[in-house]
């Protein structure tokens, strides 16, 4: 027998809950799904714009999530949903809130506060805020951006984050869609370690016809105030190409190169391209498109083939775009598998027998979800200059069997915390190999 | 004295019977109310182990009703659940198909629901709009009486159990069940909220429609590998 950890009533070994007070005698966890984010990309309404604007203008991947993201929600057929808590109507909606923005002052008690929203981030230095923010999104996706709202001494913009939250009682956040547009999903504000320099973090999800939403801060002050800030982050929808081996020649590593100049030469760049291939393999070397990403997905039939690459594959987009790889396998006999010159992320993937299965070079990066790394000399190799993370830095879920090396980290700048929730460790020489210093946690792995 | 029989001396002292939902024999399933706090309770009551219930003693989720207690004696088992209040989907339904936005915001709660269930060994087999609360904005996968842990190499469910068409082909079959028969079915109810019929009858046009013919591929190989691939996909 036991007793309760709330009341003291004698409970018999084993009890998960005392039923004299009610109180849970195990641990409870939230728990909820792994979420990916895909690279988003800035862009402009007109197509000749969006090309220059993906030639040389300022692209940001920005977003990621974390493991207490809130659930996927949205409105709920009215019959059961609570008047009150439908999204509100503001005047001046269409125009998003009037009077409000991502800058202001803030005077209490003979300090003056300089408070701001900015979603791109840099890693040091005073922010600039930042009132509006575009990205797009195929059809069928859905990335996320981090809304941070960063304070400074308006005398000298030294940071003030924590003298400031000392007058503060309460603070929220709401995503308010601007007329017609649906309710993007957001975390309730707080301290995030992987933005040290923010006082607080929300993640604003969206997916392809979200639309635009106004994203308002709300801070409650001690003294009776009320602060609020806003940006507003909209979605432009990217139409999806899709190619498929009836209506496509990809049974080789040639077509399937030709397919990939086709692509750099003919689909406009505000168009997502999804490229489903047979269950084939490819031998040689395949270079992907080289002005965007592209998103890969392998197939396997009933007589066990399985779409296989044994020849390296390189990712050269440049201009931060993100390069899925789904459902395939790479089996080498050394080389690199995954060459990234920009962001990859894979999915479902095995990797065998390579000196290296996947490799972040400058301005690249590289994620992984469900992938198996058996028998490689590296799994994952990061020797990147990129602050920018396309992809969730959450490996969930990934195998690492009897590798050489299955995580070194050579070169990564940034603060975002490399996590491997649920990821197995197995057989390696060295599980993590890290001489950048870039912070991980593997709290959610297993090592055998 | 063992959990089940601690738990049922409790009830019988210090909760009330509200009413009763449903029962069958040794099956049952009922509403109480603790006397002193006045919040209400589900009781389940059944023939079997409950090893899918006590996997879930540990977790809280907006769409999966927390479980309080989980206990077996003698082949008997007894489980004690949140009351979750709201609407059944099937109710919601009843009154027209849902909007594609609401119906694509369901199937993905219950996707995270389902991704919880899973990850842990454990398949539903029961996913129909009865066992779907709605709460506020949340829905709520209830009723794990037909869930069991999957095993790998398993062979054969003993019992053909879920709805007559939600349940997907290979549980009628020979094959144990697997993640994937939960798909199915989700894929079913999906269809059911965008058009009122079922996929065989009528399927939903667009993307969702296409996403509901891969949920309910006869083969399950041919299906969503898992719940994570179809959020992405909704």
């Amino acid at each position: 027998m036991k007793k309760c950890v709330n009341c003291g009533q004698e409970l018999p070994d084993g009890a998960a809950y005392c039923p004299h007070c009610e109180t849970s005698q195990v641990e409870k966890r939230l728990v909820e799904p792994p979420k990916r984010r895909r690279g988003a990309v800035a862009a402009a309404v007109c197509a000749s714009v969006l090309i220059a604007a993906a030639l040389g203008a300022a692209l940001a991947a920005g977003g990621w999530r974390e493991g207490d993201a809130p659930s996927p929600s949205a409105p709920i057929p009215a019959a059961s949903v609570p008047a009150e808590s439908m999204p509100a109507e503001t005047a001046g909606q269409e125009d998003g809130l009037s009077g409000m923005g991502a800058d202001m002052m803030y005077s209490s008690g003979g300090s003056s506060y300089r408070l701001m929203l900015v979603i791109d981030a840099d890693s040091d230095g005073v922010q600039v805020p930042q009132a509006e923010r575009s990205n797009t999104c195929a059809e069928g996706s859905w990335a996320a951006n981090p809304s941070q709202l960063y304070v400074y001494n308006a005398a000298d913009n030294s940071p003030a984050n924590g003298e400031f939250m000392e007058l503060v009682d309460g603070c929220s956040v709401e995503a308010l869609p601007r007329g017609g547009a649906a309710q993007m999903e957001y975390t309730a504000p707080a301290a995030d370690p992987s933005f040290p320099n923010a006082a607080m973090v929300s993640h604003i999800s969206f997916t392809y016809g979200c639309g635009t939403n106004d994203i308002l801060w709300t801070l409650s002050m001690k003294n009776g105030d009320t602060v609020q800030l806003c940006q507003s982050i909209t979605v432009i929808d990217l139409e999806t190409r899709v190619f498929t081996p009836e209506d496509t020649a990809m049974e080789t590593t040639e077509e399937l190169q030709s397919l990939m100049d086709y692509i750099d030469r003919e689909v406009p760049l505000n168009t997502a391209v999804d490229i489903y291939l047979p269950p084939v393999t490819y031998s040689g070397e395949l270079r992907l498109a080289m002005r965007r990403g592209v998103s890969l997905f392998g197939s396997s039939d009933d007589g066990g083939n399985a779409t296989t690459f044994t020849g390296g594959v390189t990712v050269r987009s440049a201009y931060m775009q993100l390069t899925e790889l789904i459902g395939i396998r790479f089996e080498g006999s050394g080389g690199t598998a995954v060459t990234a010159g920009d962001g990859v992320y894979m999915d479902s993937c095995t990797f065998t027998g390579w000196d290296t299965a996947a490799l972040a070079l400058d301005g690249a990066w590289i994620g992984a979800a469900g992938c198996v790394f058996e028998r490689n000399g590296t799994a994952l190799h990061f020797n990147t200059d990129s602050t920018e993370h396309y992809s969730s830095p959450e490996y969930w879920n990934n195998a690492f069997m009897d590798n050489g090396t299955a995580i070194l980290i050579d070169n990564l700048p940034g603060d975002e915390v490399l996590r491997f929730p649920e990821c197995v460790f197995s057989g390696n020489d060295v599980d993590i190999d890290n001489p950048a210093g870039h912070p991980t946690d593997v709290s959610g792995a297993k090592f055998y | 004295m063992d959990v089940y029989d601690n738990l049922m001396q409790s009830l019988g002292e210090e909760y009330s019977l509200v009413r009763q939902l449903r029962s069958d024999g040794q099956n049952s399933v009922s509403v109480w109310r603790h006397n002193s706090s006045g919040r209400w309770y589900v009781l389940r009551r059944f023939e079997g182990g409950c090893e899918a219930y006590k996997k879930l003693l540990g977790v809280a989720s907006p769409h999966l009703p927390q479980i309080y207690e989980a206990a077996s004696s003698g082949g008997l088992s007894a489980v004690l659940e949140e009351y979750v209040c709201g609407d059944t989907l099937s109710f919601l339904i009843e009154e027209g198909a849902l909007p594609a936005d609401a119906a694509r915001a369901v199937a993905r709660q219950l996707c995270a629901a389902l991704w919880i269930l899973h990850s842990r060994g454990v398949v539903h087999r029961d996913i129909k709009p009865e066992n779907v609360i709605v709460r506020g904005s949340e829905a709520v996968l209830i009723d794990l009486g037909a869930a069991r842990i999957y095993k790998c190499g398993g062979s054969g469910d003993t019992q053909v159990l879920g709805t007559t068409g939600y349940a997907a082909p290979e549980q009628y079959g020979l094959a144990q069940s697997d993640a994937r028969a939960d798909i199915y079915s989700l894929g079913v109810l999906l269809n059911v909220m965008l058009t009122g019929r079922h996929p065989s009858c009528e399927t939903a046009g667009g993307h969702l429609g296409r996403v509901i013919q891969k949920c309910t591929m006869t083969s399950p190989t041919k299906r969503y590998a898992d719940v994570l691939h179809l959020m992405r996909a909704l």
